[in-house]
């Protein structure tokens, strides 16, 4: 199941945790994105701080946590190749996995429809 | 400048004057690099009359450098022609008509400069005596008491190179004044949403804390703002006219909410130039102050610099001041060393002299009613244009603006696909800089124009055509837009490349 | 009013426009309670008044042409080639704004991107910014960049910075929380490379390295670069940009970072400011670097041009998260030191560099012999050295200004111990004629 914020975050939920990516929207107004950065393996980071930037050439994005969770994994190839972002927009190109013990959080995040509409008013 | 019509602004056309002999350019010689060629030399210097001494001590201590830096080696000819080239390429306000929202891109009068080149002021060494300087120190004297009748302020420091270096001052002497008082748990800024991004940068800069505060009409949110009240606020920094060029109509109650928590309010000036004679920060209650004499007060902003700051404080608040500053007693003007609650120094040595000195004459070519007439004219102005495009666009500055305002482009990007950019890149090719755009950032799609005193109401009229010309093109040829600028020297630049595979320097490896 | 191009006529068809009477009507959203009080009284002159009053003020001012002056202390009498002026004076330079808009600012861009090449040149380093305010802020902002590339929170400092340099240190630095750990040598003009070499410890994120210092030493910092790396601690330089065609670059020396005040590239001394504040820097540095910088690349049609860039650094994108408030370069000082060094080219610069060292080390030599004088330093020097008086410098320097001639500046209101010590400054400026004026006013002066 694939959930999302109203910071254009997508989660998908996994058997082993959480996977975490930005949306085809957010993508779409940053541009080209030409840097990221994101946090060390096994940060334990609370929701809404901060695990991450993402630049394009004129604006800088802070990445925010969408539950409570402990990084498992990076992706290190957007490190060298920050535009594998734009090429793959579409597919779900990710940024961060996590465990977390907080699955209620997740549940209380904007289904695909909820965040569909969210977008219409903007 | 010609008027140019829609017409002959559609496509580029490559046999075209201007984007042929440009095509030429760009194939030709970009950089003075390019000239260079072993063994010239423009330079002629005296001949050598001490060819007995060598440099034999660096050598044995290896400071004797073996590989020349790779500078140009080119003739003085090539130099003139390389840079008037370049001039060439740059659009300067003696070219046209620059509505940079908040920057205040007025005229920089001719005399300004011919007064910064006279040797008495130009060749004086900081190092002299202050006997031999009483000329500049006169003058600073002077200036600072100008710019004290001027915003109501009892002293200002001119020491501060730029309005950002200013704000840093202004924050120190909040700083310095909560040490003073023991207010040791104070650390948070109130900054409303719409400031310039060097207000929160100079906040963090002396290690505080900027809070935001949200906008509501154009004005700050007084109850977002009250409900952000406590006791380790330490201070306001606003910009008044703000930057929706909207005058804050409770700035004074804002300030005595501030001063209720022993807060201090900080004006950021920099658009000073919409209300002089009209307002003063010091009547409205605001403490300090900064000044960007390249705005308000016509000096040259040099493609981005040098710059002054000015900053300005109450009586209560002179102790804290960068030192040193000018005082004038029975033996004339000399250095005040400052007292111990100074903030301290923040240039090598007195400040950007060249540029106070044109700041003056500036002030003393206007005089009081001059300097009202241009608050005057830039307001007029301002709500001239705006009245006349508002059938047009979406403009988010209620009524009367002060000297500019806001056009929001958010309905024109959902409905054709056309952002702030596009439309800035097309005024070029109707021969306009084009206005700040994305800022400020609580407006979509922003499009932020200023129109100084010094433009003529033709030139602003022409502006106003080209506007209206290129809504019609939003509507029926948006495609114009996204290939904007085609008459322009260059098209789009690909910055991203820029970032991506970086070149800093012509010898980049 | 002056500079309006706005008639009383067509004022009044604009306020109609606008449905209101007079221009006051549109300030009246300004409560009354906020009116200015004192603005009124300030006197408007004619261009012919404010041009003699100018003079006025001016010839009230003395300066480098009365004088035969050796002033220094980071500030020199450099040479300044005709060609500036007039290009400076090129009004599409002058009164531009910063090149955001890159189709229309190729003029500035790429003088900018020369300025960045020319300086890394200097430098010996890899990349430079467009400029910072002047010497003195660009030491702070380097520091700045070394703590936060360290991520540590103390600099080690020699004493012998500018004392200038000091103030405007302390003002930057301590409001973020840095210590600045000052290393006092026991002789002040004598600098123990071993004893500063001990001080630096994992604890520093960076030492300031002066190349010359205040009292113009020239010291081979390599073994300390060398060391201070060891202990992951930056190597800062602070030069003075002229000497750096004659003296081994801070790049070849192990800099990580040099900064300098580059007003003497061109630049009228104007009493000290506006300066040219230098930044350059290793590779590595540059996501750290405060202040505009300019890259290359294409437009549509694949045109080379240059273009702001890495600008997510700067304050009107990061805001409260940029590691800098600076917002302004010093744009038309840079184009006037990328004009001096096209002029100078790396062969003019080096004569220059040459005779600086020439005839400082003349006027050393020639002091020398002089009974009662001493020339205190004890390293190479490049054109500034200090010279131990017979008595107190303040009456030596003020007899000698009587007869036009500013020997130099007094360090005693630096150091105490140094009352009869002044700094002197020479530049390829001076001619044998002055450089021996100099020494035949100071032998009135020889102990008998």
């Amino acid at each position: 199941m694939i959930k999302y914020t109203n910071d254009h975050e997508w989660v998908k939920e996994e058997s082993d945790g959480y996977t975490i990516g930005i949306s085809e929207y957010a993508i779409d107004e940053l541009g080209e994105i030409v840097f990221v950065e994101l946090p060390e393996e096994n940060a334990e980071i609370k929701k809404e701080d901060e695990f991450g930037t993402i630049e394009s050439v004129k604006t800088v994005s802070s990445l925010y946590m969408p539950i409570d969770g402990t990084i498992t994994s990076i992706n290190q190839k957007l490190i060298d190749e920050p535009s594998l972002l734009n090429d793959n927009a579409k597919d779900f190109e990710w940024l961060i996995k996590i465990k977390t013990d907080s699955k209620e959080q997740f549940n209380t995040l904007m289904s695909e429809k909820e965040y569909q509409d969210f977008l219409e008013t903007l | 400048m010609t008027t140019q019509t829609t017409e002959n602004l559609k496509k580029p056309e490559t046999n075209d004057e201007t984007v042929s002999q440009t095509n030429e350019l760009s194939k030709e010689k970009n950089l003075i690099y390019d000239y260079s060629l072993q063994g010239k030399s423009a330079c002629r210097l005296p001949s050598d009359f001490l060819p007995q001494i060598n440099f034999n001590s660096l050598e044995k201590n290896g400071l004797l450098r073996t590989e020349k830096p790779r500078l140009p080696e080119v003739s003085e000819i090539e130099i003139v022609r390389h840079y008037t080239k370049l001039s060439k390429l740059n659009y300067g306000i003696d070219d046209g008509f620059y509505p940079l929202g908040s920057c205040t891109m007025k005229y920089n009068p001719k005399i300004n400069e011919d007064v910064a080149s006279i040797d008495g002021f130009k060749n004086a060494h900081p190092h002299q005596d202050e006997s031999d300087c009483q000329g500049t120190l006169a003058l600073l004297y002077d200036l600072e008491k100008s710019l004290c009748k001027i915003f109501g302020f009892s002293a200002f420091s001119l020491q501060p190179s730029a309005g950002a270096q200013g704000e840093y001052v202004g924050l120190l002497i909040m700083k310095a004044y909560h040490k003073n008082n023991k207010n040791l748990n104070k650390n948070v800024i109130l900054i409303p949403d719409s400031a310039h991004g060097t207000n929160p940068a100079s906040v963090t800069g002396v290690g505080w804390k900027a809070v935001n505060v949200k906008t509501i009409d154009g004005q700050m949110d007084l109850d977002d703002l009250k409900s952000k009240l406590n006791d380790d606020v330490a201070g306001l920094m606003i910009t008044n006219p703000n930057t929706l060029g909207v005058y804050d109509k409770n700035i004074a109650t804002i300030t005595k909410l501030i001063h209720d928590v022993d807060g201090l309010v900080y004006w950021d000036g920099a658009n000073a130039n919409a209300i002089m004679g009209y307002a003063s920060p010091a009547v409205s209650g605001f403490d300090i102050c900064h000044l960007n004499l390249h705005k308000t007060f016509s000096t040259p902003h040099g493609g981005g610099g040098p710059g002054a700051g000015p900053v300005g404080v109450v009586e209560s608040l002179i102790k804290y001041l960068p030192a040193p500053r000018v005082i004038r007693d029975k033996n004339g003007y000399r250095y005040d060393k400052g007292t111990k609650d100074s903030v301290g120094r923040v240039h090598g040595f007195f400040g950007n002299i060249g540029i106070l000195v044109r700041a003056y004459t500036y002030i003393r070519s206007l005089g009081s009613e001059g300097l009202k007439e241009v608050s005057e004219n830039t307001v007029l102005l301002a709500n001239y244009m705006k009245k006349k495009l508002e059938p047009h666009y979406d403009i988010v500055t209620p009524s009367p603006c002060k000297h500019e305002f806001i056009i929001s482009l958010k309905r024109e990007k959902k409905e054709y696909g056309i952002r702030a950019l596009d439309v800035a890149k097309r005024l070029m090719d109707y021969g306009f800089h084009p206005p700040t755009i994305y800022f400020p950032l609580i407006v979509p799609e922003a499009l932020m124009i200023e129109t100084p005193e010094s433009e003529p109401v033709a030139e602003i009229d022409k502006f106003i055509e080209a506007m209206i010309k290129i809504k019609e093109e939003i509507i029926s040829e948006p495609n114009l837009l996204h290939e904007a600028p085609i008459k322009a020297p260059y098209r789009r630049f690909d910055e991203a490349r820029a970032v991506k595979q970086p070149k800093l320097t012509y010898f980049w490896t | 009013m002056y500079y309006s191009p706005i008639t009383e006529s067509q004022k009044s068809d604009l306020l109609a426009f606008l449905g209101k009477e007079k221009a006051s009507d549109l300030f009246e959203d300004i409560p009354k309670s906020n009116r200015p009080t004192s603005f009124d009284g300030l006197p408007s002159l004619s261009e012919i008044d404010i041009m003699k009053s100018s003079k006025s003020f001016a010839s009230k001012n003395k300066n480098s042409d009365d004088y035969v002056s050796f002033l220094g202390g980071g500030i020199g009498d450099h040479y300044i080639p005709s060609i500036i002026k007039h290009i400076a004076g090129r009004s599409e330079f002058y009164s531009s704004y910063t090149p955001y808009q890159p189709e229309i600012s190729q003029g500035n861009l790429r003088v900018i991107f020369e300025f960045q090449t020319m300086i890394s040149e200097l430098m010996g380093l890899d990349i430079a910014n467009a400029s910072l305010y002047d010497g003195a802020s660009a030491l702070a902002e380097a520091c700045v960049v070394a703590i936060n590339a360290k991520k540590k929170f103390k600099v080690l400092v020699p004493d012998r910075i500018p004392p200038n340099y000091k103030e405007v240190l302390k003002t930057y630095l301590e409001p973020k929380g840095v210590t600045i750990d000052y290393f006092n040598s026991e002789l002040f003009y004598h600098f123990n490379v071993s004893d500063f070499k001990k001080k630096i410890s994992e604890e520093y994120a960076a030492a300031v390295l002066p190349y010359p210092d205040f009292f113009g030493n020239v010291i081979n910092f390599s073994e300390i670069t060398e060391y201070a790396a060891s202990k992951n601690v930056a190597s800062i330089f602070l030069c003075n940009p002229t000497s750096l065609a004659l003296l081994t670059s801070p790049g070849e020396l192990g800099a990580d970072i040099a900064v300098a005040e580059g007003i003497n590239l061109g630049i009228a001394n104007f009493y000290g400011g506006p300066g040219l504040g230098l930044i350059a820097a290793k590779k590595e540095y540059l996501r750290l670097l405060p202040g505009r910088i300019v890259g290359e690349t294409v437009d549509k049609e694949g045109k080379t041009g240059y273009v702001l860039t890495f600008q997510t650094r700067e304050q009107h994108i990061r805001r409260e998260k940029s590691l800098s408030n600076i917002c302004t370069n010093q744009g038309l000082m840079a184009l006037c030191a990328t004009l001096f060094l096209s002029y100078m080219g790396p062969n003019g610069l080096r004569k220059a560099a040459e005779q600086c060292y020439k005839k400082s080390e003349y006027l050393k030599n020639e002091c020398s012999k002089l009974k009662g004088f001493e020339v205190l330093n004890r390293t190479p020097t490049y054109n500034e050295f200090l010279l131990s008086l017979p008595t107190d410098a303040e009456h030596i320097l003020s007899r000698l200004k009587k007869k036009n001639i500013l020997a130099g500046l007094s360090m005693a209101p630096y150091y105490k111990s140094a009352k009869n010590v002044i700094l002197i400054s020479v530049t390829e400026m001076k001619s044998q004629i002055e450089l021996n004026l100099l020494i035949d006013a100071l032998k009135e002066f020889e102990e008998k």
